[in-house]
């Protein structure tokens, strides 16, 4: 699936569907707009929710002397 | 309580993990009305770990968030500071990033608190330095 368009004035957005993925929606529900908002409210919710998971102190000096190497 | 400076190693545990003994530290610090101190270099040095570690951004903006809740004064070094960091890192063999808290906590009468064993075995005879 690809945004294909933003329209920032109108916070529009154009979404390609591959056209083997689009059958299958359709099956599910007919409503493909539908489908696709309610996809995408879903994974925020998830996103927005989803515990913080913890770093153990030795990745974090591991990771610490990594991300030195990149700043 | 001695006043501390603070690293990256301590800061991060204490954003990254709610059960670390540097976040039950920063409380106690925090609740006693001590000042936390650190580097400006601790800034970026956050932001960039927590953009390796995690891949989330909303997670991302939330770990940020926790770390500018956090009180800390930054000290920053001038020119002629970063030429003895400099000089200081070629002595000890030690990189850059935590000398530089080191000498920020030294010249100003503070004591460094890292979890970085590997640098404070190196930089101990430096002075002014706690290993949590």
């Amino acid at each position: 699936m690809t945004i294909n368009m933003i329209n920032n004035h109108t916070k529009r957005l154009t979404i390609t569907i591959p056209s083997n993925l689009y059958p299958q929606i359709k099956q599910i529900n007919p409503n493909v707009s539908q489908f696709i908002s309610q996809a995408i409210e879903e994974k925020l919710y998830s996103l927005q929710s989803s515990p913080i998971a913890p770093l153990p102190a030795k990745k974090i000096l591991s990771l610490l002397k990594k991300s030195r190497q990149n700043l | 309580m001695k006043p501390y400076l603070l690293d990256a190693s301590i800061v991060a545990a204490a954003i990254f993990d709610p059960t670390s003994s540097p976040l039950a530290l920063i409380s106690n610090l925090i609740q006693n009305n001590h000042k936390l101190f650190s580097a400006n270099l601790l800034v970026p040095e956050i932001i960039n770990l927590i953009h390796s570690a995690y891949k989330n951004p909303t997670q991302a903006e939330k770990l940020l968030n926790s770390f500018f809740q956090l009180p800390l004064s930054l000290f920053s070094a001038n020119s002629v500071q970063y030429k003895q960091i400099l000089l200081q890192s070629y002595k000890q063999n030690t990189s850059l990033y935590p000398t530089t808290y080191h000498f920020l906590a030294k010249v100003n009468g503070l004591i460094l608190l890292t979890s970085d064993k590997k640098y404070f075995h190196k930089a101990q005879s430096f002075g002014n330095i706690e290993l949590l």
